[in-house]
Protein backbone atom coordinates (compact mmCIF):
# COMPACT_ATOMS: atom_id res chain seq x y z
CA UNK A 1 0.00 0.00 0.00
CA UNK A 2 1.39 3.38 -0.93
CA UNK A 3 0.69 6.84 0.32
CA UNK A 4 -1.59 7.50 -2.62
CA UNK A 5 -3.58 4.43 -1.82
CA UNK A 6 -5.61 6.08 0.94
CA UNK A 7 -8.96 6.14 -0.81
CA UNK A 8 -12.33 7.56 0.05
CA UNK A 9 -13.43 4.05 1.01
CA UNK A 10 -10.77 4.01 3.72
CA UNK A 11 -12.10 7.28 5.04
CA UNK A 12 -15.25 5.65 6.38
CA UNK A 13 -13.11 3.13 8.27
CA UNK A 14 -10.90 5.89 9.60
CA UNK A 15 -13.86 7.94 10.80
CA UNK A 16 -15.13 4.82 12.58
CA UNK A 17 -11.66 4.49 14.20
CA UNK A 18 -11.11 1.13 12.55
CA UNK A 19 -7.82 -0.30 13.83
CA UNK A 20 -6.58 -1.69 10.51
CA UNK A 21 -7.41 1.48 8.61
CA UNK A 22 -5.61 3.57 11.21
CA UNK A 23 -2.55 1.25 11.17
CA UNK A 24 -2.45 1.69 7.39
CA UNK A 25 -2.47 5.45 7.83
CA UNK A 26 0.43 5.16 10.29
CA UNK A 27 2.36 2.98 7.83
CA UNK A 28 1.89 5.54 5.08
CA UNK A 29 2.58 8.75 6.97
CA UNK A 30 4.67 8.17 10.08
CA UNK A 31 8.04 8.78 8.40
CA UNK A 32 6.81 11.98 6.81
CA UNK A 33 5.35 13.09 10.16
CA UNK A 34 8.79 12.73 11.71
CA UNK A 35 10.34 14.71 8.84
CA UNK A 36 7.90 17.57 9.47
CA UNK A 37 8.32 17.40 13.28
CA UNK A 38 12.12 17.24 12.98
CA UNK A 39 12.19 20.41 10.91
CA UNK A 40 10.35 22.29 13.68
CA UNK A 41 11.50 20.77 16.99
CA UNK A 42 14.72 19.01 16.01
CA UNK A 43 15.59 15.33 15.89
CA UNK A 44 15.56 14.38 19.58
CA UNK A 45 11.80 14.70 20.18
CA UNK A 46 10.49 14.32 16.62
CA UNK A 47 9.34 10.72 17.24
CA UNK A 48 7.52 11.76 20.40
CA UNK A 49 5.79 14.68 18.67
CA UNK A 50 4.74 12.44 15.77
CA UNK A 51 3.22 9.94 18.23
CA UNK A 52 1.38 12.68 20.11
CA UNK A 53 -0.02 13.88 16.81
CA UNK A 54 -1.26 10.36 16.03
CA UNK A 55 -3.15 10.24 19.34
CA UNK A 56 -4.87 13.55 18.52
CA UNK A 57 -5.63 12.37 15.00
CA UNK A 58 -7.13 9.09 16.20
CA UNK A 59 -9.42 10.94 18.60
CA UNK A 60 -10.34 13.64 16.07
CA UNK A 61 -10.98 11.32 13.09
CA UNK A 62 -14.73 10.79 13.78
CA UNK A 63 -15.15 14.57 13.41
CA UNK A 64 -13.07 14.92 10.23
CA UNK A 65 -15.34 16.87 7.92
CA UNK A 66 -13.26 16.78 4.77
CA UNK A 67 -13.07 20.56 4.41
CA UNK A 68 -9.42 20.09 3.48
CA UNK A 69 -7.88 16.95 2.04
CA UNK A 70 -7.05 14.21 4.55
CA UNK A 71 -3.32 14.72 3.91
CA UNK A 72 -3.43 18.45 4.55
CA UNK A 73 -5.48 17.87 7.69
CA UNK A 74 -2.97 15.29 8.97
CA UNK A 75 0.05 17.48 8.27
CA UNK A 76 -1.59 20.52 9.84
CA UNK A 77 -2.12 18.54 13.05
CA UNK A 78 1.47 17.31 13.21
CA UNK A 79 2.76 20.81 12.41
CA UNK A 80 0.60 22.30 15.17
CA UNK A 81 1.80 19.71 17.68
CA UNK A 82 5.40 20.48 16.85
CA UNK A 83 4.88 24.24 17.12
CA UNK A 84 3.09 23.87 20.48
CA UNK A 85 5.91 21.70 21.76
CA UNK A 86 8.45 24.24 20.57
CA UNK A 87 6.69 26.99 22.54
CA UNK A 88 6.15 24.83 25.64
CA UNK A 89 9.78 23.88 25.90
CA UNK A 90 11.01 27.33 24.84
CA UNK A 91 13.16 25.58 22.31
CA UNK A 92 14.96 27.45 19.59
CA UNK A 93 14.01 26.32 16.14
CA UNK A 94 17.01 25.11 14.15
CA UNK A 95 17.79 27.95 11.76
CA UNK A 96 19.23 27.24 8.38
CA UNK A 97 21.89 29.52 7.02
CA UNK A 98 20.79 30.80 3.62
CA UNK A 99 24.11 32.11 2.37
CA UNK A 100 25.11 32.41 -1.24
CA UNK A 101 26.29 29.15 -2.81
CA UNK A 102 29.99 29.13 -3.65
CA UNK A 103 29.69 26.76 -6.57
CA UNK A 104 27.11 24.96 -8.68
CA UNK A 105 23.90 26.17 -10.29
CA UNK A 106 23.04 28.55 -7.46
CA UNK A 107 26.33 30.42 -7.74
CA UNK A 108 27.62 32.75 -10.46
CA UNK A 109 30.18 30.11 -11.45
CA UNK A 110 28.48 28.47 -14.46
CA UNK A 111 27.53 31.82 -16.02
CA UNK A 112 29.37 34.59 -17.83
CA UNK A 113 28.98 38.27 -16.99
CA UNK A 114 25.81 38.63 -19.00
CA UNK A 115 24.25 35.69 -17.11
CA UNK A 116 24.40 33.18 -19.97
CA UNK A 117 25.92 29.72 -19.68
CA UNK A 118 29.69 29.54 -19.56
CA UNK A 119 29.75 25.94 -18.32
CA UNK A 120 26.63 24.47 -19.84
CA UNK A 121 24.53 21.93 -17.88
CA UNK A 122 26.16 18.50 -17.79
CA UNK A 123 25.10 16.05 -20.47
CA UNK A 124 23.27 13.05 -19.05
CA UNK A 125 23.99 9.78 -20.79
CA UNK A 126 20.88 8.36 -19.20
CA UNK A 127 17.78 10.52 -19.15
CA UNK A 128 14.88 8.11 -18.98
CA UNK A 129 13.41 7.96 -15.45
CA UNK A 130 12.97 4.18 -15.74
CA UNK A 131 16.63 3.65 -16.65
CA UNK A 132 17.73 5.99 -13.86
CA UNK A 133 15.63 4.08 -11.34
CA UNK A 134 17.48 0.89 -12.24
CA UNK A 135 20.83 2.42 -11.23
CA UNK A 136 21.45 1.08 -7.73
CA UNK A 137 24.39 3.34 -7.02
CA UNK A 138 22.43 6.42 -8.11
CA UNK A 139 19.53 5.37 -5.89
CA UNK A 140 21.98 5.13 -3.01
CA UNK A 141 23.37 8.61 -3.82
CA UNK A 142 19.88 10.14 -3.84
CA UNK A 143 18.88 8.38 -0.60
CA UNK A 144 22.06 9.60 1.06
CA UNK A 145 21.55 13.17 -0.17
CA UNK A 146 17.97 13.18 1.08
CA UNK A 147 19.20 12.03 4.49
CA UNK A 148 21.72 14.85 4.82
CA UNK A 149 19.60 17.70 3.46
CA UNK A 150 18.98 20.42 6.07
CA UNK A 151 15.82 19.34 7.91
CA UNK A 152 13.62 22.23 6.81
CA UNK A 153 14.63 21.69 3.16
CA UNK A 154 13.81 18.01 3.51
CA UNK A 155 10.41 18.81 5.01
CA UNK A 156 9.62 21.29 2.21
CA UNK A 157 10.67 18.71 -0.41
CA UNK A 158 8.56 15.99 1.25
CA UNK A 159 5.46 18.16 1.50
CA UNK A 160 5.70 19.58 -2.02
CA UNK A 161 7.27 16.95 -4.24
CA UNK A 162 6.07 13.78 -2.54
CA UNK A 163 2.83 14.91 -0.96
CA UNK A 164 1.87 17.57 -3.54
CA UNK A 165 0.82 20.06 -0.89
CA UNK A 166 0.26 23.65 -2.02
CA UNK A 167 2.90 26.25 -1.17
CA UNK A 168 0.32 28.03 0.99
CA UNK A 169 -0.41 24.89 3.02
CA UNK A 170 3.33 24.19 3.41
CA UNK A 171 3.82 27.72 4.82
CA UNK A 172 1.10 27.04 7.41
CA UNK A 173 2.33 23.57 8.31
CA UNK A 174 5.99 24.55 8.72
CA UNK A 175 5.34 28.11 9.86
CA UNK A 176 7.63 29.66 7.27
CA UNK A 177 7.02 32.47 4.80
CA UNK A 178 6.14 31.91 1.16
CA UNK A 179 9.48 33.23 -0.07
CA UNK A 180 11.28 31.01 2.45
CA UNK A 181 9.50 27.88 1.31
CA UNK A 182 10.36 28.65 -2.31
CA UNK A 183 14.04 29.09 -1.46
CA UNK A 184 14.09 25.88 0.61
CA UNK A 185 12.48 23.87 -2.17
CA UNK A 186 14.75 25.25 -4.84
CA UNK A 187 17.87 24.50 -2.81
CA UNK A 188 16.77 20.94 -2.10
CA UNK A 189 15.98 20.25 -5.76
CA UNK A 190 19.21 21.81 -7.06
CA UNK A 191 21.27 19.84 -4.52
CA UNK A 192 19.66 16.62 -5.75
CA UNK A 193 20.17 17.61 -9.39
CA UNK A 194 23.86 18.28 -8.81
CA UNK A 195 24.20 14.81 -7.27
CA UNK A 196 22.70 13.27 -10.41
CA UNK A 197 24.96 15.47 -12.59
CA UNK A 198 27.98 14.21 -10.68
CA UNK A 199 26.81 10.60 -10.92
CA UNK A 200 26.29 10.89 -14.67
CA UNK A 201 29.82 12.21 -15.01
CA UNK A 202 31.68 9.89 -12.62
CA UNK A 203 29.41 6.94 -11.77
CA UNK A 204 29.81 7.87 -8.09
CA UNK A 205 28.06 10.01 -5.48
CA UNK B 1 15.55 39.94 -21.80
CA UNK B 2 15.72 37.01 -19.39
CA UNK B 3 19.14 35.38 -19.13
CA UNK B 4 20.07 31.77 -18.29
CA UNK B 5 20.99 32.51 -14.68
CA UNK B 6 17.56 34.07 -14.03
CA UNK B 7 15.92 31.03 -15.57
CA UNK B 8 17.87 28.71 -13.27
CA UNK B 9 16.97 30.88 -10.27
CA UNK B 10 13.27 30.73 -11.17
CA UNK B 11 13.15 27.06 -12.19
CA UNK B 12 11.27 26.00 -9.04
CA UNK B 13 8.78 28.86 -9.21
CA UNK B 14 8.19 28.03 -12.88
CA UNK B 15 7.68 24.34 -12.06
CA UNK B 16 5.36 25.16 -9.14
CA UNK B 17 3.36 27.60 -11.28
CA UNK B 18 3.92 30.40 -8.80
CA UNK B 19 5.06 33.06 -11.27
CA UNK B 20 2.99 35.86 -12.83
CA UNK B 21 2.02 35.29 -16.47
CA UNK B 22 4.50 37.77 -17.95
CA UNK B 23 7.43 35.95 -16.30
CA UNK B 24 6.09 32.58 -17.45
CA UNK B 25 5.95 34.00 -20.95
CA UNK B 26 9.54 35.27 -20.86
CA UNK B 27 10.76 31.89 -19.54
CA UNK B 28 8.89 30.03 -22.27
CA UNK B 29 10.29 32.39 -24.87
CA UNK B 30 13.82 31.90 -23.52
CA UNK B 31 13.36 28.11 -23.58
CA UNK B 32 12.43 28.28 -27.25
CA UNK B 33 15.74 29.98 -27.98
CA UNK B 34 18.15 28.26 -25.57
CA UNK B 35 19.03 24.60 -25.96
CA UNK B 36 21.12 24.57 -22.74
CA UNK B 37 18.23 25.88 -20.63
CA UNK B 38 15.91 23.33 -22.24
CA UNK B 39 18.34 20.63 -21.14
CA UNK B 40 18.55 22.19 -17.67
CA UNK B 41 14.75 22.20 -17.26
CA UNK B 42 14.45 18.63 -18.53
CA UNK B 43 17.05 17.43 -16.00
CA UNK B 44 15.47 19.53 -13.27
CA UNK B 45 12.06 17.91 -13.75
CA UNK B 46 13.56 14.43 -13.96
CA UNK B 47 15.43 15.12 -10.71
CA UNK B 48 12.22 16.04 -8.91
CA UNK B 49 10.29 13.02 -10.17
CA UNK B 50 13.10 10.55 -9.58
CA UNK B 51 13.97 11.82 -6.10
CA UNK B 52 10.34 11.96 -5.01
CA UNK B 53 9.79 8.41 -6.28
CA UNK B 54 12.81 7.07 -4.39
CA UNK B 55 11.99 9.01 -1.20
CA UNK B 56 8.40 7.77 -1.28
CA UNK B 57 9.46 4.14 -1.61
CA UNK B 58 11.68 4.48 1.46
CA UNK B 59 9.09 6.15 3.62
CA UNK B 60 6.69 3.24 3.87
CA UNK B 61 6.97 1.60 7.32
CA UNK B 62 7.38 -2.17 7.67
CA UNK B 63 4.73 -4.18 9.55
CA UNK B 64 7.02 -4.50 12.57
CA UNK B 65 7.66 -0.76 12.65
CA UNK B 66 3.93 -0.08 12.39
CA UNK B 67 3.23 -2.42 15.34
CA UNK B 68 5.85 -0.65 17.44
CA UNK B 69 4.44 2.80 16.66
CA UNK B 70 0.87 1.59 17.26
CA UNK B 71 1.88 0.21 20.69
CA UNK B 72 3.48 3.52 21.64
CA UNK B 73 0.44 5.47 20.46
CA UNK B 74 -1.89 3.24 22.51
CA UNK B 75 0.27 3.69 25.59
CA UNK B 76 0.41 7.45 25.11
CA UNK B 77 -3.37 7.57 24.62
CA UNK B 78 -4.04 5.61 27.83
CA UNK B 79 -1.64 7.86 29.76
CA UNK B 80 -3.50 10.94 28.56
CA UNK B 81 -6.93 9.60 29.58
Amino acid sequence: MTVNAIQETDLAGLRAQNHAAFANLVACYHSQFKTVARSIVGDSIAEEVAQEAWVSIFNALPGFEGRSSLKTWLYTIVGNHAKTRLRKESRMRPIEEVGKAASGYLSDEPFNQSGHWDNTPALWEMESPDALLEEKQLRHCIEHTLSILPQVQRAAFTLRDIEQQSLEDICNILNVTNSNVRVLLHRARITLMEVIDHYQETGEC
Amino acid sequence: MLNCKSLVDQASDFTDKSLPWHRVLSIKFHLLMCVHCRRFMRHFRTTINLSAHIAKENEQLSDTEVSEVMDSIKQLDSEQK
